[in-house]
């Protein structure tokens, strides 16, 4: 026997008789250590582009570096790797209910190559949303090469993305509660331990390989009740500000595909117009290039710039550098210049506060910085864990978490007002495709007409005699009838038991009434790739219990609401339940 | 670790092929496909079946055991008992105790509890169809017996008043035990459409031997057609 049938048969026996859990627990140290990697390699990237571009930021054109790394990146993803644009983390998250979490191979490092040419260059933008679709790839691919289940897949996807973003931040926690939150959108023991361990594995190579820094170092700030009851207040902030810049990017996002498709532009020149206007607002204020996390290290820090207006314009300048970066089509994600905006509205809220109440002993203006950014994070996302936790990991400081966890709550409240849906989800919902497992939608996504199909129905012949007819009603299970044509077998109207029942007892018209004359013509009917939840819409419009299924002028087998009951209850049960 | 074929297990769990295949692919059940075979842990599989309210039973030879009601003719069941011509009778009960005490492999202790059983139910309404043709069987089949169905025929020497619906006395009588209510319909749906022939009733009436008797039956059973025959 050569090896690669010995270890086929070894693995075999692997996945047979090991324990699935400790499997899975095996399998997530291997994918969190790819998926920190992905997270230090982007990392690199993103340094080694912006050096190459370091020396050329003073020229009189560097204005135009912006335009030149959100064209190329989009050159590289439409043209060499053909994939399409978008933050990742959509469709990651599409993915993940539709296709039970396949995603392509070279998704594993196309964003990466692409995030670090726009971030690189200046473009508003940040590297978490290519990472985690690095790192959701690279989990699910690993799972189709083992030939693993669907829902293991889906766990290592997980697993990819909780290790890139554990790694990336240094924050295991928000790594994992990012993956659960927003990604999977439930909370199961067989997909949190994997996930755990996987956020671990990816944290603990990047601190090897990094070194334990901790991005946004916070000093000890003295948190007193008032300015954990203000910290409502700068919510309300927040909360504008996200629905802002959702909607933002949406209008942006029209406005460049309308002028796309009135001046016939290809996707990389519509970036790299976005880009133009990225530098051009660069050139008055540099601060909004990049990701443009030293500006938040300054902020919390306290190093800001003073102005209660400067810090609004500012605020302003960014929110629209993003827009024009990801609303052209730029690649990239939503995070990190949420984390900037978020700390620029906490410094304008805490310069406000000042403003109106002098006497008041505020915290410093780094704290609110803090709580601004969560409560972005919070609101732009839906989601006030990540938030939460990844804040109060990536400062390194326990004691804010009083104010973190109200601005938080009341953000992402206030914030479901404006804006129903995350910016992830926004487009899904749109197009209703978001299927969380256990929901209606998809319980009926899942289970298709081959499996509920009743075949046990006795077709009968047109010409067939009444007589006949009750002789094999003896026989038959159903109170449904087909009729076919003899000569050519196609499918011609319906006969049910209703339809004869007045005529049953009758021996006078045992030889003298036909099937034809009894049956229906115009029935309804349904194909076997029809989607179960337009039939069941169907059936209640026109109130009807059950339906023949027909392919070919052929009868294949009746759909009944009956039976769809007894499935549907099934497949709920099953996937509803974490063993 | 087990090993059974896709379309068993799914038998087994009483799902369509299509369902299992797709769990099995969803990762929503302990079971890996492995060249068509299901490879599961039995216990693992079956506590599944449990927390999900399915029923999980492998049945890999019951088959043959579930044939054995569908090739359970009229003449099986008659070639099971006995056809008896009895000499003297005083009454409708004697009759049926003479008769529950010819009955194949029934334990002593039940034949009280069986005739208790079939006077209860001619006390509701009585059995004699009519034609001096008496059905007499219990209301619902006895625990555990029998195991397969039987017949036994009985002729009495003198027509037995039986208090039948058309006031006749009965001549012949058919003791109906069958394993369960609906092998009891079939053998009542069978005997009803043999006893309704006219050249049966005319044998019945010369009151023949079990071999004429089975002979006769056995013919008209065939000419009911193979078909139905094979359908439970």
């Amino acid at each position: 026997m050569n090896m690669t049938a010995w270890m086929k048969k070894g693995w075999s026996w692997l996945r047979t008789h090991m324990d699935p859990r400790l499997f899975m627990m095996l399998m997530a140290i291997v994918v969190g250590i790819f998926g920190g990697l992905a997270a230090v390699l982007l990392h690199h990237m993103i340094e080694m582009v912006a050096g190459l571009f370091s020396g050329y930021r003073q020229r009189a054109w560097s204005f135009l570096l912006p335009a030149m790394g959100a064209a190329a990146a989009v050159y590289f993803m439409e043209k060499i790797v053909r994939e399409g644009g978008g933050h990742g983390v959509p469709e990651v998250i599409y993915a993940v209910s539709r296709h039970g979490g396949l995603i392509r191979l070279r998704s594993t490092f196309s964003r990466i190559f692409a995030s670090s040419m726009t971030i690189g260059s200046g473009g508003s933008a940040g590297p978490e949303a290519p990472v985690v679709m690095s790192g959701a790839a690279i989990g699910s691919n690993i799972g189709r090469i083992l030939g693993l289940n669907e829902r293991q897949r889906v766990v290592l996807v997980g697993c990819g993305a909780a290790s890139a973003i554990g790694s990336i931040f240094n924050a295991p926690v928000a790594g994992m509660v990012f993956t659960m939150e927003v990604l999977l959108g439930q909370w199961r023991s067989s997909h949190l331990l994997p996930i755990t361990l996987a956020a671990v594995t990816g944290t603990q190579l990047s601190r090897r390989l990094h070194g334990n820094q901790i991005p946004f170092e916070s000093a000890i700030f003295g948190i007193q009740m008032h300015d954990t009851l203000a910290s409502a207040g700068l919510a309300l902030i927040t909360a504008v500000v996200a629905i802002g810049l959702i909607r933002g990017m949406r209008r942006m996002h029209g406005l460049s595909l309308f002028l796309a498709s009135r001046c016939h532009l290809s996707p990389w020149t519509r970036a790299g117009i976005g880009g133009l206007f990225v530098g051009m607002i660069g050139i008055f204020f540099p601060v909004v290039l990049g990701e443009g996390y030293y500006a938040v290290r300054e902020m919390i820090a306290g190093e800001f710039s003073s102005g209660i207006i400067f810090v609004l314009v500012i605020l302003l300048a960014k929110m629209l550098a993003t827009t024009f970066t990801l609303g052209w089509g730029g690649i990239g994600g939503i995070f990190a210049p949420s984390l900037v905006m978020g700390a620029m509205a906490g410094l304008l809220y805490h310069r406000i506060l000042v403003f109106l109440f002098p006497a008041v002993g505020w915290v410093n203006e780094g704290c609110f910085a803090l709580l601004g950014m969560a409560g972005l994070l919070a609101g732009v996302l839906q989601a006030p864990l990540t938030a939460i936790f990844l804040i109060f990991e990536i400062t390194g400081g326990y004691e804010v978490v009083l104010p973190l966890m109200v601005v938080s709550a009341f953000s992402t409240i206030l914030c479901r007002y404006g804006e129903p849906h995350s910016i992830y989800l926004k487009d899904l919902v749109a197009r209703d495709e978001l299927l969380r497992p256990g929901t209606d939608g998809r319980v009926l996504l899942d289970l298709r007409i081959s499996e509920v199909m009743e075949k046990d129905c006795i077709p009968v012949q047109r010409n067939m005699l009444l007589r006949n007819f009750i002789h094999l009603l003896k026989n038959s299970r159903r109170n449904y009838f087909p009729v076919e044509d003899a000569a050519t077998g196609r499918f011609v109207g319906m006969v049910h038991l209703d339809d004869v029942r007045p005529y049953l007892l009758d021996q006078m018209l045992y030889d003298t009434v036909l099937m034809e004359q009894l049956m229906h013509r115009n029935v309804m009917v349904v194909h076997p790739d029809d989607e179960l939840g337009d039939i069941l819409e169907t059936m209640d419009r026109l109130g009807l219990f059950s339906m023949p299924v027909v392919a070919d002028h052929r009868f294949m087998g009746m759909i009944s609401k009956a039976t769809l009951l007894d499935h549907y209850r099934k497949e709920l049960r099953v996937q509803t339940s974490d063993e | 670790m087990k090993r059974l074929r896709l379309q068993e297990t799914a038998a087994g769990l009483d799902l369509p092929v299509h369902t299992l295949e797709r769990w099995i692919r969803q990762g929503r059940i302990p079971v890996v496909l492995v060249d068509n075979f299901c490879v599961f842990r039995e216990e693992a599989l079956a506590r599944w079946a449990r927390q999900h309210h399915m029923p999980f039973r492998i049945r890999e030879k019951d088959a043959a055991s579930q044939g054995v009601f569908c090739s359970e003719g009229l003449g099986a069941a008659l070639q099971r008992g006995a056809v008896m011509h009895l000499l003297d009778c005083k009454d409708r009960e004697d009759l049926l105790w003479q008769m529950v005490r010819a009955v194949p492999f029934l334990p002593p202790a039940m034949e009280g509890l069986l005739l208790e059983k079939l006077l209860e139910r001619e006390s509701m309404v009585s059995t004699g169809v009519g034609r001096g043709i008496a059905l007499p069987h219990p209301r619902v089949p006895l625990d555990n017996f029998p195991e397969k169905s039987c017949i036994i025929t009985a002729f009495p020497h003198e027509p037995v008043a039986y208090g039948a619906m058309d006031g006749q006395p009965v001549f012949v009588l058919f003791l109906l035990l069958a394993r369960d209510v609906k092998a009891h319909l079939h053998l009542l749906s069978r005997l009803s459409h043999c006893l309704q022939d006219e050249r049966v009733y005319a044998l019945l009436m010369e009151k023949p031997e079990k071999s004429a008797l089975l002979e006769m039956l056995a013919a008209k059973e065939k000419a009911l057609g193979e078909k139905q025959v094979n359908r439970p």
